[in-house]
Protein backbone atom coordinates (compact mmCIF):
# COMPACT_ATOMS: atom_id res chain seq x y z
CA UNK A 1 0.00 0.00 0.00
CA UNK A 2 3.03 2.34 0.70
CA UNK A 3 3.75 2.46 -3.19
CA UNK A 4 0.48 3.96 -4.83
CA UNK A 5 1.25 6.61 -1.67
CA UNK A 6 4.36 7.70 -2.18
CA UNK A 7 4.13 8.35 -5.90
CA UNK A 8 0.61 10.35 -4.80
CA UNK A 9 3.18 12.09 -2.86
CA UNK A 10 5.57 13.01 -5.22
CA UNK A 11 3.15 14.66 -7.60
CA UNK A 12 2.28 17.39 -4.38
CA UNK A 13 6.25 18.37 -4.98
CA UNK A 14 5.36 21.65 -6.03
CA UNK A 15 4.99 25.14 -3.95
CA UNK A 16 1.45 25.04 -3.22
CA UNK A 17 -0.52 21.95 -1.34
CA UNK A 18 -4.16 21.97 -2.83
CA UNK A 19 -6.81 20.72 -1.00
CA UNK A 20 -10.08 19.20 -1.99
CA UNK A 21 -11.89 21.96 -2.02
CA UNK A 22 -9.49 23.91 -4.48
CA UNK A 23 -7.51 25.98 -1.85
CA UNK A 24 -3.66 26.33 -2.57
CA UNK A 25 -1.67 26.80 0.32
CA UNK A 26 2.31 27.66 0.21
CA UNK A 27 4.58 25.00 2.26
CA UNK A 28 6.39 28.40 2.70
CA UNK A 29 3.30 29.95 4.42
CA UNK A 30 3.53 30.63 8.73
CA UNK A 31 -0.16 29.19 9.58
CA UNK A 32 -0.67 29.27 13.67
CA UNK A 33 -3.80 27.48 15.05
CA UNK A 34 -4.59 26.06 11.73
CA UNK A 35 -8.52 24.49 13.61
CA UNK A 36 -9.27 27.68 14.17
CA UNK A 37 -8.83 29.33 10.56
CA UNK A 38 -11.91 28.03 7.99
CA UNK A 39 -10.81 28.16 4.12
CA UNK A 40 -14.33 28.30 2.02
CA UNK A 41 -12.19 27.20 -1.06
CA UNK A 42 -10.39 28.09 -4.25
CA UNK A 43 -8.80 30.45 -1.63
CA UNK A 44 -4.66 31.01 -2.41
CA UNK A 45 -2.52 31.20 0.36
CA UNK A 46 1.01 32.49 -0.69
CA UNK A 47 4.34 32.19 0.58
CA UNK A 48 5.54 34.05 3.68
CA UNK A 49 2.11 34.87 5.10
CA UNK A 50 0.77 34.48 8.52
CA UNK A 51 -2.20 33.94 9.65
CA UNK A 52 -2.54 34.05 13.34
CA UNK A 53 -5.58 31.42 13.86
CA UNK A 54 -4.23 31.00 17.42
CA UNK A 55 -5.45 34.30 18.62
CA UNK A 56 -9.30 32.57 19.13
CA UNK A 57 -12.08 33.97 21.54
CA UNK A 58 -11.49 31.43 24.83
CA UNK A 59 -14.13 30.27 26.03
CA UNK A 60 -14.99 31.48 29.30
CA UNK A 61 -16.10 29.81 32.50
CA UNK A 62 -19.90 31.35 33.38
CA UNK A 63 -20.86 32.63 36.93
CA UNK A 64 -22.01 29.72 37.93
CA UNK A 65 -19.63 27.26 37.51
CA UNK A 66 -20.33 25.48 34.53
CA UNK A 67 -18.93 26.24 31.16
CA UNK A 68 -20.64 28.82 29.19
CA UNK A 69 -21.85 27.90 25.74
CA UNK A 70 -19.22 28.86 23.04
CA UNK A 71 -20.10 29.27 19.40
CA UNK A 72 -17.62 27.36 17.33
CA UNK A 73 -14.15 29.33 17.85
CA UNK A 74 -13.11 30.50 14.29
CA UNK A 75 -10.55 33.15 14.17
CA UNK A 76 -10.27 33.78 10.46
CA UNK A 77 -12.83 32.22 8.17
CA UNK A 78 -11.97 33.35 4.40
CA UNK A 79 -14.83 32.76 1.80
CA UNK A 80 -18.20 32.01 2.50
CA UNK A 81 -17.85 29.04 4.53
CA UNK A 82 -21.28 28.90 5.74
CA UNK A 83 -23.64 29.71 2.38
CA UNK A 84 -24.60 27.35 0.27
CA UNK A 85 -23.22 28.63 -3.10
CA UNK A 86 -20.62 26.16 -4.10
CA UNK A 87 -19.49 28.42 -6.72
CA UNK A 88 -17.86 32.41 -6.58
CA UNK A 89 -15.47 31.70 -4.46
CA UNK A 90 -11.42 32.69 -4.59
CA UNK A 91 -9.44 34.71 -2.49
CA UNK A 92 -6.08 35.45 -2.95
CA UNK A 93 -3.99 36.31 -0.14
CA UNK A 94 -0.31 37.28 -1.56
CA UNK A 95 3.39 36.76 -0.15
CA UNK A 96 4.64 38.26 3.27
CA UNK A 97 0.81 39.51 4.30
CA UNK A 98 -0.19 39.31 8.30
CA UNK A 99 -4.07 38.09 8.81
CA UNK A 100 -4.64 38.94 12.55
CA UNK A 101 -7.75 38.61 14.10
CA UNK A 102 -8.01 42.03 16.24
CA UNK A 103 -8.25 42.40 19.85
CA UNK A 104 -10.03 44.21 22.42
CA UNK A 105 -11.46 44.75 26.02
CA UNK A 106 -15.04 43.21 26.63
CA UNK A 107 -16.44 42.80 29.86
CA UNK A 108 -12.91 43.65 31.71
CA UNK A 109 -11.03 40.93 29.30
CA UNK A 110 -8.92 41.32 26.29
CA UNK A 111 -10.80 39.03 23.78
CA UNK A 112 -9.86 38.39 19.94
CA UNK A 113 -12.80 38.71 17.85
CA UNK A 114 -12.51 36.87 14.40
CA UNK A 115 -12.34 37.73 10.80
CA UNK A 116 -14.53 37.33 8.27
CA UNK A 117 -13.72 37.78 4.26
CA UNK A 118 -15.72 37.11 1.38
CA UNK A 119 -15.08 35.98 -1.88
CA UNK A 120 -12.80 37.16 -4.73
CA UNK A 121 -10.85 39.35 -2.54
CA UNK A 122 -7.19 40.20 -3.31
CA UNK A 123 -4.88 40.99 -0.48
CA UNK A 124 -1.83 42.49 -2.06
CA UNK A 125 2.10 41.93 -1.08
CA UNK A 126 3.22 42.81 2.50
CA UNK A 127 -0.25 44.15 3.83
CA UNK A 128 -1.82 43.55 7.00
CA UNK A 129 -4.98 42.68 7.76
CA UNK A 130 -6.42 42.79 11.38
CA UNK A 131 -9.98 44.18 9.98
CA UNK A 132 -13.43 42.73 11.80
CA UNK A 133 -15.05 41.85 8.26
CA UNK A 134 -14.00 42.49 4.28
CA UNK A 135 -16.86 41.67 1.87
CA UNK A 136 -16.70 40.45 -0.94
CA UNK A 137 -15.34 41.61 -4.78
CA UNK A 138 -12.32 43.92 -2.58
CA UNK A 139 -9.25 44.48 -3.90
CA UNK A 140 -6.42 45.41 -1.49
CA UNK A 141 -2.91 46.97 -3.15
CA UNK A 142 0.30 45.88 -1.78
CA UNK A 143 1.58 47.08 1.88
CA UNK A 144 -1.97 47.97 3.25
CA UNK A 145 -2.62 48.19 6.72
CA UNK A 146 -6.13 47.37 7.73
CA UNK A 147 -6.13 48.56 11.34
CA UNK A 148 -8.05 46.60 14.04
CA UNK A 149 -12.00 46.34 13.71
CA UNK A 150 -12.35 48.37 10.14
CA UNK A 151 -15.12 46.94 8.25
CA UNK A 152 -14.79 46.62 4.16
CA UNK A 153 -18.01 46.60 2.41
CA UNK A 154 -18.58 45.02 -1.09
CA UNK A 155 -16.30 45.61 -4.09
CA UNK A 156 -13.89 48.78 -2.82
CA UNK A 157 -10.72 49.18 -3.75
CA UNK A 158 -7.78 49.78 -1.34
CA UNK A 159 -4.90 51.30 -3.00
CA UNK A 160 -1.51 50.36 -1.91
CA UNK A 161 0.42 51.73 0.87
CA UNK A 162 -3.05 52.67 2.58
CA UNK A 163 -3.36 52.78 6.46
CA UNK A 164 -7.35 52.17 7.10
CA UNK A 165 -7.39 53.53 10.97
CA UNK A 166 -9.33 51.64 13.56
CA UNK A 167 -13.03 51.26 13.45
CA UNK A 168 -13.46 52.89 10.17
CA UNK A 169 -16.38 51.71 8.00
CA UNK A 170 -15.46 51.72 4.21
CA UNK A 171 -19.03 51.79 2.79
CA UNK A 172 -19.76 49.74 -0.89
CA UNK A 173 -17.77 50.89 -4.02
CA UNK A 174 -15.39 53.11 -2.62
CA UNK A 175 -11.56 53.89 -3.72
CA UNK A 176 -9.33 54.39 0.09
CA UNK A 177 -6.33 55.60 -0.55
CA UNK A 178 -3.90 57.58 2.28
CA UNK A 179 -2.15 57.71 5.63
CA UNK A 180 -4.74 58.37 7.26
CA UNK A 181 -7.11 56.40 4.49
CA UNK A 182 -9.94 58.38 3.37
CA UNK A 183 -12.43 57.84 0.19
CA UNK A 184 -11.23 59.51 -2.41
CA UNK A 185 -13.65 58.13 -4.74
CA UNK A 186 -16.22 55.74 -5.96
CA UNK A 187 -14.85 52.58 -8.19
CA UNK A 188 -18.28 53.26 -10.60
CA UNK A 189 -20.25 51.16 -12.59
CA UNK A 190 -18.85 47.98 -14.14
CA UNK A 191 -16.35 47.34 -11.31
CA UNK A 192 -15.42 43.56 -11.82
CA UNK A 193 -16.79 42.93 -14.90
CA UNK A 194 -14.20 43.15 -17.49
CA UNK A 195 -14.23 42.33 -20.76
CA UNK A 196 -10.92 41.10 -20.53
CA UNK A 197 -8.92 43.86 -20.57
CA UNK A 198 -5.59 42.66 -22.95
CA UNK A 199 -4.30 39.91 -24.12
CA UNK A 200 -4.07 36.76 -21.46
CA UNK A 201 -5.64 39.50 -18.82
CA UNK A 202 -8.41 36.90 -17.92
CA UNK A 203 -9.41 38.81 -14.57
CA UNK A 204 -9.93 41.77 -13.27
CA UNK A 205 -9.50 43.52 -10.13
CA UNK A 206 -12.70 43.21 -7.69
CA UNK A 207 -13.92 40.39 -10.37
CA UNK A 208 -13.96 37.03 -10.58
CA UNK A 209 -10.65 35.81 -9.15
CA UNK A 210 -11.22 32.24 -10.43
CA UNK A 211 -8.89 32.51 -13.46
CA UNK A 212 -6.29 33.88 -11.50
CA UNK A 213 -6.85 31.14 -9.10
CA UNK A 214 -6.21 29.17 -11.41
CA UNK A 215 -3.31 29.95 -12.74
CA UNK A 216 -1.27 30.13 -9.86
CA UNK A 217 0.94 26.85 -9.57
CA UNK B 1 26.29 32.88 31.41
CA UNK B 2 25.92 29.59 29.38
CA UNK B 3 28.30 29.16 27.20
CA UNK B 4 27.33 25.67 26.05
CA UNK B 5 27.88 24.58 22.08
CA UNK B 6 24.13 23.47 22.19
CA UNK B 7 22.82 22.95 19.03
CA UNK B 8 21.62 26.70 18.08
CA UNK B 9 18.52 26.89 15.41
CA UNK B 10 20.95 29.26 13.81
CA UNK B 11 21.42 28.24 10.00
CA UNK B 12 25.53 27.64 9.33
CA UNK B 13 26.08 31.55 8.34
CA UNK B 14 29.38 33.33 7.06
CA UNK B 15 29.83 35.04 10.22
CA UNK B 16 32.83 34.50 12.17
CA UNK B 17 30.96 33.76 15.36
CA UNK B 18 30.40 29.77 16.01
CA UNK B 19 26.84 28.91 16.50
CA UNK B 20 27.03 29.18 20.02
CA UNK B 21 23.51 29.24 21.94
CA UNK B 22 22.86 33.02 22.91
CA UNK B 23 22.97 33.34 26.33
CA UNK B 24 19.72 34.15 27.59
CA UNK B 25 18.02 34.95 30.97
CA UNK B 26 14.01 34.67 30.91
CA UNK B 27 12.15 35.65 33.61
CA UNK B 28 10.07 32.88 34.89
CA UNK B 29 6.43 34.74 33.96
CA UNK B 30 7.64 35.45 30.27
CA UNK B 31 6.35 33.60 27.35
CA UNK B 32 8.31 32.74 24.26
CA UNK B 33 6.03 31.44 21.81
CA UNK B 34 7.78 28.31 18.84
CA UNK B 35 9.13 30.04 16.21
CA UNK B 36 10.71 32.66 18.14
CA UNK B 37 14.59 32.97 16.88
CA UNK B 38 17.03 34.67 19.07
CA UNK B 39 20.43 35.03 17.60
CA UNK B 40 24.12 36.45 18.19
CA UNK B 41 26.61 36.21 21.12
CA UNK B 42 25.22 39.17 23.07
CA UNK B 43 23.38 38.88 26.03
CA UNK B 44 19.57 39.10 25.85
CA UNK B 45 17.36 39.82 28.94
CA UNK B 46 13.76 39.31 28.88
CA UNK B 47 11.71 40.76 32.20
CA UNK B 48 8.30 39.27 33.69
CA UNK B 49 5.22 38.90 31.34
CA UNK B 50 7.06 39.50 28.40
CA UNK B 51 5.32 38.10 25.50
CA UNK B 52 7.26 37.13 21.85
CA UNK B 53 4.92 36.22 19.95
CA UNK B 54 6.15 33.29 16.79
CA UNK B 55 8.49 34.50 14.12
CA UNK B 56 9.76 37.32 16.13
CA UNK B 57 13.29 37.22 15.58
CA UNK B 58 16.03 39.07 18.22
CA UNK B 59 19.49 39.68 17.07
CA UNK B 60 21.95 39.95 19.80
CA UNK B 61 24.29 40.43 16.91
CA UNK B 62 25.61 43.89 18.28
CA UNK B 63 24.97 43.96 21.46
CA UNK B 64 22.45 43.30 24.25
CA UNK B 65 18.69 43.22 23.75
CA UNK B 66 17.06 43.68 26.87
CA UNK B 67 12.85 43.80 27.37
CA UNK B 68 11.40 45.30 29.92
CA UNK B 69 8.45 44.34 32.09
CA UNK B 70 4.80 43.31 30.19
CA UNK B 71 6.25 43.96 27.03
CA UNK B 72 4.73 42.15 23.66
CA UNK B 73 6.17 41.86 20.32
CA UNK B 74 4.06 40.31 17.38
CA UNK B 75 5.04 38.13 14.38
CA UNK B 76 7.63 39.06 12.29
CA UNK B 77 9.07 41.76 14.16
CA UNK B 78 12.53 42.12 14.27
CA UNK B 79 14.60 43.33 17.15
CA UNK B 80 18.62 44.25 16.50
CA UNK B 81 20.97 44.12 13.70
CA UNK B 82 22.44 41.70 11.41
CA UNK B 83 25.79 40.43 11.47
CA UNK B 84 28.14 43.41 10.82
CA UNK B 85 25.84 45.82 10.50
CA UNK B 86 25.76 48.02 13.42
CA UNK B 87 26.64 48.08 17.23
CA UNK B 88 24.82 48.84 20.31
CA UNK B 89 22.56 47.85 22.94
CA UNK B 90 18.99 47.71 22.43
CA UNK B 91 16.79 48.89 25.87
CA UNK B 92 13.22 48.31 25.40
CA UNK B 93 11.28 49.42 28.42
CA UNK B 94 8.26 48.04 30.36
CA UNK B 95 4.61 47.92 29.41
CA UNK B 96 6.28 48.89 25.29
CA UNK B 97 3.41 47.50 22.48
CA UNK B 98 5.85 46.00 19.38
CA UNK B 99 3.28 45.45 16.83
CA UNK B 100 3.65 43.21 13.62
CA UNK B 101 6.27 43.15 10.98
CA UNK B 102 8.46 46.39 13.04
CA UNK B 103 12.18 46.95 12.64
CA UNK B 104 13.67 48.03 16.07
CA UNK B 105 17.68 49.21 15.91
CA UNK B 106 16.60 51.84 18.58
CA UNK B 107 19.25 51.96 21.65
CA UNK B 108 16.08 52.79 23.68
CA UNK B 109 12.77 52.16 23.94
CA UNK B 110 10.63 54.43 26.41
CA UNK B 111 7.93 52.76 28.76
CA UNK B 112 4.50 52.74 27.59
CA UNK B 113 5.52 53.50 23.83
CA UNK B 114 3.88 51.43 20.76
CA UNK B 115 5.52 50.78 17.82
CA UNK B 116 2.64 49.86 15.20
CA UNK B 117 2.41 47.59 12.12
CA UNK B 118 5.63 47.98 9.54
CA UNK B 119 7.31 51.12 11.06
CA UNK B 120 10.78 51.20 11.43
CA UNK B 121 13.07 52.61 14.49
CA UNK B 122 16.52 53.66 13.20
CA UNK B 123 19.85 52.45 14.61
CA UNK B 124 20.76 54.73 17.49
CA UNK B 125 17.18 55.96 17.58
CA UNK B 126 15.55 57.30 21.35
CA UNK B 127 12.05 56.98 21.55
CA UNK B 128 10.67 58.64 24.95
CA UNK B 129 8.33 57.43 27.13
CA UNK B 130 4.84 57.06 26.16
CA UNK B 131 5.40 57.35 22.83
CA UNK B 132 3.36 56.63 19.76
CA UNK B 133 4.85 55.65 16.09
CA UNK B 134 1.88 54.93 14.08
CA UNK B 135 1.84 52.11 10.94
CA UNK B 136 4.04 52.64 8.30
CA UNK B 137 6.45 55.29 10.22
CA UNK B 138 10.20 56.04 10.19
CA UNK B 139 11.87 57.19 12.87
CA UNK B 140 15.52 58.06 11.29
CA UNK B 141 18.59 57.00 12.74
CA UNK B 142 19.99 59.03 15.89
CA UNK B 143 16.90 60.53 16.21
CA UNK B 144 15.35 61.27 19.80
CA UNK B 145 11.82 61.50 20.32
CA UNK B 146 10.48 63.15 23.24
CA UNK B 147 8.11 61.45 26.09
CA UNK B 148 4.41 61.78 24.40
CA UNK B 149 5.46 62.16 20.38
CA UNK B 150 3.45 60.94 18.40
CA UNK B 151 4.40 60.03 14.77
CA UNK B 152 1.85 59.85 12.33
CA UNK B 153 0.66 60.40 8.97
CA UNK B 154 3.58 60.90 6.58
CA UNK B 155 6.04 61.68 9.36
CA UNK B 156 4.64 64.15 11.25
CA UNK B 157 5.37 64.79 14.41
CA UNK B 158 2.73 66.25 17.42
CA UNK B 159 3.13 65.36 21.36
CA UNK B 160 0.17 64.05 23.05
CA UNK B 161 -0.99 66.33 25.30
CA UNK B 162 -4.07 64.51 26.65
CA UNK B 163 -1.83 61.61 27.12
CA UNK B 164 0.74 64.10 29.22
CA UNK B 165 -1.47 65.96 31.26
CA UNK B 166 -3.71 63.12 32.53
CA UNK B 167 -2.06 60.49 34.60
CA UNK B 168 -5.19 58.65 34.40
CA UNK B 169 -5.07 58.04 30.62
CA UNK B 170 -1.81 56.59 30.69
CA UNK B 171 -2.50 53.85 34.12
CA UNK B 172 -5.26 53.22 31.95
CA UNK B 173 -2.90 52.42 28.59
CA UNK B 174 -1.32 50.31 31.09
CA UNK B 175 -4.12 48.39 32.08
CA UNK B 176 -4.67 47.51 28.84
CA UNK B 177 -1.80 46.36 28.26
CA UNK B 178 -1.83 44.16 31.34
CA UNK B 179 -4.90 42.56 29.54
CA UNK B 180 -3.17 41.75 26.57
CA UNK B 181 -0.53 40.08 28.18
CA UNK B 182 -3.01 38.24 30.18
CA UNK B 183 -4.94 37.00 26.98
CA UNK B 184 -1.35 35.87 25.14
CA UNK B 185 0.04 34.26 27.85
CA UNK B 186 -3.49 32.20 27.94
CA UNK B 187 -3.31 31.85 24.05
CA UNK B 188 0.16 31.06 22.99
CA UNK B 189 2.28 28.29 24.29
CA UNK B 190 5.26 28.89 26.01
CA UNK B 191 8.42 27.30 24.90
CA UNK B 192 10.90 29.59 27.13
CA UNK B 193 12.69 26.45 28.23
CA UNK B 194 14.18 26.07 24.84
CA UNK B 195 16.18 29.22 25.46
CA UNK B 196 17.37 28.17 29.08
Amino acid sequence: MSRPAAAARRTHKGEYIETDTGNKISRKSHIDGKQHIMLGGRTVVMAGVQMRGDLCRVAEKSSDGGAEKEGPTTAIAVGSVDVEIMVQRGTIISTNSVLRPPMRLSRGQMTCYPMRMGDNIFIGPGSHISAASISSHVYIGANCVLSPFCVIKESCKILPNTVVPPHMIVPPGSIVAGRPGRIIGEVGDGWGQGGGGGEGEEWVEGGDLRPLVRSIK
Amino acid sequence: MASTSAPAKKPASSSTVPAIKTPCRIHSTAVIADKVQITGPHAVEIGENAVLQPHVKLRAEGGKIIIGKNTTVAEKAIIGFAAGQGEGDIVIGDYVHIDAGTRIEASRIGDGSSIEVNSVIGKGAVVGKDCKVTALNVVNEGEELPDFTVVFCDGQRRIDQTMKDHAEIRTAKRLGQERTVALLQRLIPNVASKWL
